[in-house]
């Protein structure tokens, strides 16, 4: 009997959350190295047949490029009809926040659509309205904020799981950093969470949170979003997308700890730890993709 | 492992001061220090093969092209392609320090199954404050003891960097090479890398101390085919410029195929010391031998370099199976180039066979399966051998492994059928698929 040729991970939508952050220089890995750890995490998850989807356009670095390059050797070839099967979805999917609009021009997203997938995640419903009528500087961070916001949400529904390696913690424009946000809502959502520390930054915060290490002082905080969102929040105590409370944040990740982490992400406590300890960046890749091989297919996009 | 005894008079004979030698005692307690503990280290995870540490001065533009030789030798370069482009990157983790790294030099050094710590002494590096000295002192006294598992390379832009470093407590035994002994200013810093490369293939190959002929772990014959007296030039002048570089001349040697009538033999049973350069001429892929020595060669996986010698401007499109062999050519008559290659695809093999090693550690192989190993992606021709090979009645679980990253659309459906189709139950696979298909109890 002929074994299936489909790939490991073949259904699976993977988002991945890594940058470099204060420390990973100091950490042995300078900005080249933090992007060649993204093409080893791609080549990694696009090889066993995963999908990946990304918050963000093709950079000037050559990182899209390159892992646009390697997702057309692993993408599945288009049926030649219908009755052969459905066509196989793109394996990279860029998702752009407002007010951003894609750097590749509308052929080569044509060009490139069967394996790349480019859209724009817009604004929430109850902001769409500022952009009309009002401008100024407070209004663009504060609907900058809240696309942001939007984003990670829409990144998070499309993935089935996600995977935070390193990520700055200071200077984002939303109202959380951008690691640490795709991070909560993932597990607000119950989506299985990979925290690798070997990069350092807000992962290395969050994992310890997870290991009920003391806060560090300005966890979460970016700039001066609280008054920023004072300005344009309905009165009353905000909730949800508007929220803003580092605190709760951190106490979400506390509560969670590593047996929250074990509950969705298929790995053991020893597992989790390890990853979240290791300083190979090749056996990390074996944790995680030990991880998604246990998440049902059912779960799967 | 050392009892502490032993190493405070190793150390006191060193001139090692007393704060650092107790670091170090206090390290060794640590699991996974030193080759004798390693079976017991890190509860059988695994570990990978190699790590590179550099410490440098990135602002000193000088020292930026031993950097960029260094990893262009292990990575293929900076830019992100590098790591999907087949063959460039070899998967080595590599790490750049200006100051004292994060973690304490001892288990950091145990962390991988190999550590080899490149030093370029500049005049800000070690900087004034003493912590990557310190680092760093710790770090040589774990490699004296860490009997062959772990290097330390030093090299001095200039003999009064390299004096400076021996004064800092500790570092008094470190052996510094100033870089004028790799040769003219232009051609320093590849050597350099090939020094690197050299050094990780001895950690690899687990060669302890260096001896003398063909039959210690870290040697690597060179095998020249060629086609009629093409070769004979080669294998000469490659031997001579070997035997003529100290560092090379234990380790290395090279020989015209065609004079060893036993060298499939040697190829074949000895690949981890052995490689063959494939010398290409214009009249080389029309000679019968030499299309047999290119099939073999790949059917059997052994690791090959190409020397493109031909002169014409057009050739037509080739039956022979060259496409997974790296190439080089040398208008220029730098032979250090083809050794270079060699060198890398050397270590290749060996950081793959041992990557297999700490798969069965780890168990996400069964100690007891049946693996058969390339260290690059394997043609069909070398599969169906390999397949043919493995027993038609398994009482253990088989495996065909080959490092990553993975065969892509259109190669992977097909080695699988034929992997199905020639040995059902085998599983063709690389490190990461194993994990990807891992169903291990989790939790």
């Amino acid at each position: 009997m002929t074994r299936a040729l489909t790939r490991p991970l073949s259904g699976l939508r993977v988002g991945i959350s890594i940058s470099g952050s204060e420390d990973s220089d100091g950490r042995g890995f300078p900005a080249w190295q933090v992007n060649r750890v993204t093409m080893q995490f791609a080549a990694a998850l696009l090889g066993q047949g995963a999908g990946m989807v990304f918050g963000h356009d093709w950079r000037d670095d050559g990182v899209m490029e390159a892992v646009h390059d390697f997702a057309m050797r692993m993408q599945a070839p288009v049926a030649r009809n219908k009755q052969e099967g459905p066509v196989p979805a793109p394996l990279l999917q860029n998702l752009l926040p407002w007010p951003d609009t894609p750097k590749l021009a509308p052929g080569e997203i044509k060009r490139l659509a069967a394996t790349l997938s480019i859209k724009r995640a817009g604004l929430p419903d109850d902001v769409a309205g500022l952009v009309v009528g009002r401008s100024g500087k407070d209004v663009k961070a504060y609907l900058r904020a809240r696309a942001l916001t939007h984003l990670r949400n829409q990144l998070v529904a499309q993935t089935g799981a996600r995977i935070c390696i390193g990520g700055r913690t200071r200077g984002s424009r939303g109202r959380y950093p951008g690691v640490i946000e795709e991070a909560y809502l993932s597990v607000q959502t119950g989506r299985p969470l990979f925290l690798i520390g070997l990069l350092g930054g807000a992962t290395r915060q969050l994992i310890d949170a997870v290991d009920g290490k003391p806060r560090p002082s300005g966890f979460g905080k970016t700039g001066d979003i609280d008054r920023i969102y004072g300005l344009f929040d309905k009165p009353g105590r905000p909730e949800g997308d508007v929220e803003i409370s580092p605190d709760r944040v951190w106490s979400r990740f506390v509560s969670l700890g590593v047996a929250g982490l074990v509950e969705q992400n298929g790995l053991n406590d020893r597992e989790n730890i390890e990853l979240h300890r290791t300083p190979s960046v090749e056996r990390a890749i074996e944790l995680v993709l030990m991880g998604l091989a246990k998440i049902p297919k059912l779960s799967r996009t | 492992m050392l009892s502490a005894a032993a190493v405070h008079s190793i150390g006191s004979r060193a001139g090692i001061g007393q704060d650092v030698i107790d670091h170090h005692i206090a390290g060794q307690l640590m699991p996974g220090t030193g080759r004798g503990s390693e079976a017991n280290s890190i509860e059988m995870t695994s570990r990978a093969p190699l790590r590179v540490v550099l410490f440098r001065d990135p602002n000193d533009t000088t020292v930026a092209k031993y950097e960029n030789a260094v990893v262009r030798a292990f990575q293929g370069g900076k830019e992100p392609g590098a790591y999907v482009a087949s063959g460039a990157d070899l998967g080595v983790q590599l790490q750049l320090f200006f100051n004292t790294p994060p973690e304490e030099a001892v288990p950091y050094m145990d962390a991988f199954c190999h550590t080899l710590v490149l030093v370029v002494l500049s005049a800000n590096l070690p900087p004034c404050a003493r912590g990557p000295a310190n680092w760093l002192a710790v770090c040589h006294a774990h490699e004296s003891v860490s009997d062959g598992r772990h290097k330390l390379l030093v090299l001095a832009m200039e003999k009064r960097f390299g004096d400076g470093f021996q004064r800092l407590p500790g570092l008094r035994s470190c052996q510094i090479d100033p870089v004028e002994r790799y040769g003219e200013d232009a051609i320093r810093p590849g050597m350099v890398a090939l020094r690197a490369l050299h050094e990780a293939r001895l950690l690899l190959a687990g060669t302890g101390t260096g001896k003398a002929g063909a039959t210690h772990s870290g040697f690597l014959r060179l095998f020249i085919s060629h086609a009629k007296m093409d070769g004979l030039p080669l294998a000469q002048a490659l031997k001579h410029q070997i035997q003529s570089t100290r560092w090379l001349q234990t380790f290395y040697d090279a020989e015209d195929l065609t004079k060893n009538p036993g060298w499939r033999r040697e190829l074949k049973f000895g690949v981890k010391n052995s490689l063959i350069i494939i010398l290409r001429t214009e009249v080389y892929d029309d000679r019968y031998w030499c299309q047999q020595e290119v099939r073999w060669a790949d059917e059997y996986a052994v690791p090959a370099v190409l020397v493109e010698a031909r002169t014409g401007l057009d050739h037509p499109a080739s039956t022979l199976p060259l496409d997974r062999i790296p190439t080089v050519r040398i208008p220029d008559g730098n032979l250090m180039r083809i050794l270079y290659l060699a060198l890398r695809e050397g270590l290749k093999y060996l950081l793959f066979n041992r990557r297999v090693a700490e798969l069965r550690r780890s168990r996400l192989v069964p100690a007891n399966a049946v693996i058969r190993t390339f260290s690059f992606h394997p043609s069909m021709a070398a599969l169906l051998r390999i397949c043919r090979t493995l027993p038609a009645k398994p009482k253990r679980r088989r495996y065909i492994l080959y490092p990553d990253p993975v065969l892509g659309t259109g190669a992977y459906e097909a080695a699988m059928a034929l992997v199905d189709r020639e040995a059902p139950e085998t599983i063709l696979a690389t490190p990461s698929t194993l994990a990807a298909l891992s169903k291990r109890p989790g939790k």
